[in-house]
C-alpha cells in the first residue's frame, strides 16, 4: 500500500466494503486508498461525510463536476509575510492595536449567526448573518486581511449548503479581503475513500466557486496517501499561477498526524519551487521537520490574541534564543497581544535565519515554555 | 474540520444534507425520500434536562428515556429521575422514528447537576 505509514485497522472487512475497492472510481481514486479505513462506510444519517453507500452520492459528486481534481485556478493576488496572526472578533471589536500589514481572521469570527454551543454541542443557527463591515473596524483599515475558511464541521457544511441562500460569496467579495482560502472539508484517513476523495474536491470546487466573484484565492490542501498527493501535484503543475496553499493543521497533534502534514507539504514543496504554504495552528516545536523548506513556509495562528485573552504574555529572548510564557499577567489585554505578536515575529523572524539551534527548557522557573 | 488519524470531536456532528441545487426534495440519505431536511433538523444535536442531586445522579451515569404515555421518563436503571417535556419527548419519538437515537448521561455544572443527551444512529 502507498499509505505514508502504517495505521492498524480495528476492523480488516471495511476496506473490502468501501465501494473503491472494487475499483469503480479508479482512476480518480485508486482502490489501494481504502487500506487504512477502520470505520464502517454505512452513514446512512450522512453524519459528517459522504460515503461511498450514500443513496444521493451522485447529487453530490453532480454538485462539484465530479471527483476530478479539474477546475482551474488563476494566480493568487497578494504577497505574504512569513508569520500571519489570525485575530478574533474580539481583538476587532474591541480595537487592539495590530502592528503587522497582514492579518488573518477565521469564518467563526466573520459570523454573527451560524453556530452556537448548546448541551455541549454546536447546533445549526437558523440564520446565517455575517458581519460584512468587519474590514472597516479602525484597527484594521490599511491591512490585508486573509479568509481563513475552516472551522467545525457543523459550521462548514452549514454554510456550504446555505452559501447561495445567503449570498456568501457576494458578500465576502464586497467585504474586500485580500485573499480567502478555500473551505476546510474534513479529510480522515481511517474514514470511506469515496468521501475523502469528494471532500479534498468539495474544498477545491468552494475556491473555484469564490474565485468567480473576484476573490484572490489560496487553495485548502488535505492529503491522507500518496495518491491524494500526486494529484495535487499534477494539479498545480496545471495551474503554475497559484502561489500559495494553506492547511488548516489545528487539529492534527500526533506524531503520525505531523509525519503526515510534513511529508506531504515537503513532497509538494519539492516537485513545485514556486509554490508557498499557509500552515494554520502547525505547532513551531515541529518545523523542524520542513526545514529544508523554511523560506518557504508562513505560520498563522491564533496564539497572540488567545494568549491574551487568557492573560498569559509571550516573551522572546533573542540572546537565548528562546520563547516563554508568563501566565496570568496583570497587563491588559490589547497590550498583551502586541507583545504576544512582536514576541512571535522574532522569533519566528529568527527560525528563518537559522539563529534558533534548539528550544531551552526552564526548570523551576515561573516562566513556563512555549511549545 | 480536521485531517489526519484523530478521532473526530464527539461535539462536532452534523447530519449532511443534500445539495439544494441538485434536487427540489431536500432529503437526507438512507431510504429514499423517506425524512427531509426540515424533519431531520428537528432532531438537535443535543439538549439537557436538570435533575436533582441524588446518591444516582452521578457524573459519568447513564440515563435512559422510557416511553410512558406521551412522554419520555428519565431513567436509571429502573429509577425515575426526571421527565422530558411534551416538546422534547415529541422530538425524541419522531426521530426515533428516523432511526435517530438519544444518549444520556449525568453531567455536573456549576448551575447543578443535568442529564445532557447527545444524538445517535439508532
Amino acid at each position: 500500500m502507498q499509505g505514508f505509514l502504517e495505521f492498524p485497522g480495528n476492523n480488516p472487512s471495511y476496506p473490502v466494503s468501501c465501494e473503491v475497492a472494487k475499483g469503480l472510481y479508479a482512476p480518480l481514486i485508486d482502490p489501494e486508498e481504502t487500506a487504512c479505513i477502520t470505520v464502517s462506510c454505512n452513514n446512512p444519517l450522512r453524519e459528517n461525510i459522504i460515503t461511498c453507500k450514500d443513496h444521493y452520492k451522485e447529487e453530490f459528486l453532480q454538485e462539484v463536476n465530479g471527483l476530478e481534481l479539474n477546475v482551474p485556478l488563476s494566480t493568487t493576488q497578494v504577497d505574504l509575510p512569513p508569520y500571519i496572526p489570525i485575530v478574533d472578533y474580539n481583538v476587532v471589536r474591541d480595537g487592539y492595536p495590530i502592528n503587522h500589514p497582514v492579518v488573518g481572521i477565521s469564518l467563526w469570527d466573520i459570523l454573527s449567526e451560524g453556530i452556537y454551543m448548546k448541551a455541549g454541542c454546536w447546533h445549526e443557527s437558523k440564520e446565517i448573518k455575517l458581519r460584512e463591515q468587519l474590514l472597516m473596524s479602525p484597527n484594521l483599515k490599511g491591512k490585508k486581511v486573509i479568509l481563513f475558511n475552516a472551522g467545525p464541521d457543523s459550521l462548514i457544511e452549514s454554510i456550504w449548503y446555505r452559501r447561495n441562500e445567503v449570498r456568501l460569496f457576494h458578500k465576502l467579495s464586497n467585504m474586500g479581503f485580500a485573499a480567502v482560502t478555500g473551505f476546510n472539508f474534513s479529510v480522515f484517513e481511517q474514514e470511506c475513500a469515496f468521501a475523502q476523495a469528494l471532500n479534498i474536491k468539495r474544498s477545491m470546487f468552494s475556491a473555484h466557486e469564490m474565485e468567480k466573484y473576484e476573490i484572490s484565492i489560496i487553495p485548502h490542501v488535505y492529503a491522507v496517501n500518496n495518491y491524494q498527493t500526486m494529484r495535487w501535484i499534477n494539479w498545480f503543475k496545471k495551474n503554475q499561477g497559484v502561489k500559495y496553499f494553506t492547511m488548516n493543521c489545528q487539529m492534527q497533534k500526533s506524531e503520525h498526524d505531523i509525519a503526515q502534514i510534513t511529508a506531504t507539504v515537503k513532497k509538494i514543496l519539492k516537485h513545485l519551487p514556486h509554490l508557498h504554504v499557509i500552515l494554520q495552528g502547525f505547532r513551531i516545536k515541529e518545523l523542524y521537520h520542513l526545514d529544508n523548506f523554511i523560506e518557504r513556509i508562513h505560520l498563522a495562528d491564533k496564539i497572540p490574541a488567545k494568549y491574551a485573552q487568557m492573560g498569559k504574555e509571550i516573551i522572546y529572548n533573542p540572546e537565548a534564543a528562546y520563547m516563554a510564557v508568563k501566565m496570568m499577567s496583570k497587563k491588559r489585554k490589547q497590550f498583551l497581544f502586541d507583545k504576544n505578536l512582536k514576541s512571535r515575529l522574532q522569533y519566528i523572524e529568527a527560525i528563518q535565519q537559522k539563529n534558533v539551534i534548539q528550544f531551552i527548557d526552564i526548570p523551576n522557573s515561573p516562566l513556563i515554555l512555549q511549545f | 474540520m480536521g485531517s489526519g488519524t484523530g478521532n473526530r470531536k464527539s461535539n462536532d456532528n452534523i447530519f449532511i444534507k443534500r445539495p439544494k441545487v441538485a434536487t427540489s426534495h431536500i432529503g437526507i440519505g438512507g431510504a429514499e425520500g423517506v425524512e427531509t431536511a426540515e424533519d431531520i433538523s428537528i432532531c438537535i444535536p443535543s439538549f439537557e434536562i436538570k435533575v436533582n442531586e441524588t446518591v444516582l445522579t452521578q457524573p459519568k451515569v447513564k440515563v435512559i428515556l422510557q416511553k410512558k404515555g406521551e412522554q419520555y421518563i428519565l431513567q436509571i436503571g429502573e429509577n425515575e429521575i426526571g421527565i422530558l417535556s411534551k416538546q422534547l419527548s415529541k422530538i425524541v419519538m419522531i426521530c426515533s422514528g428516523m432511526g435517530i437515537k438519544y444518549k444520556g448521561e449525568i453531567i455536573k455544572q456549576k448551575g447543578g447537576i443535568y442529564a445532557r443527551f447527545f444524538r445517535v444512529p439508532g
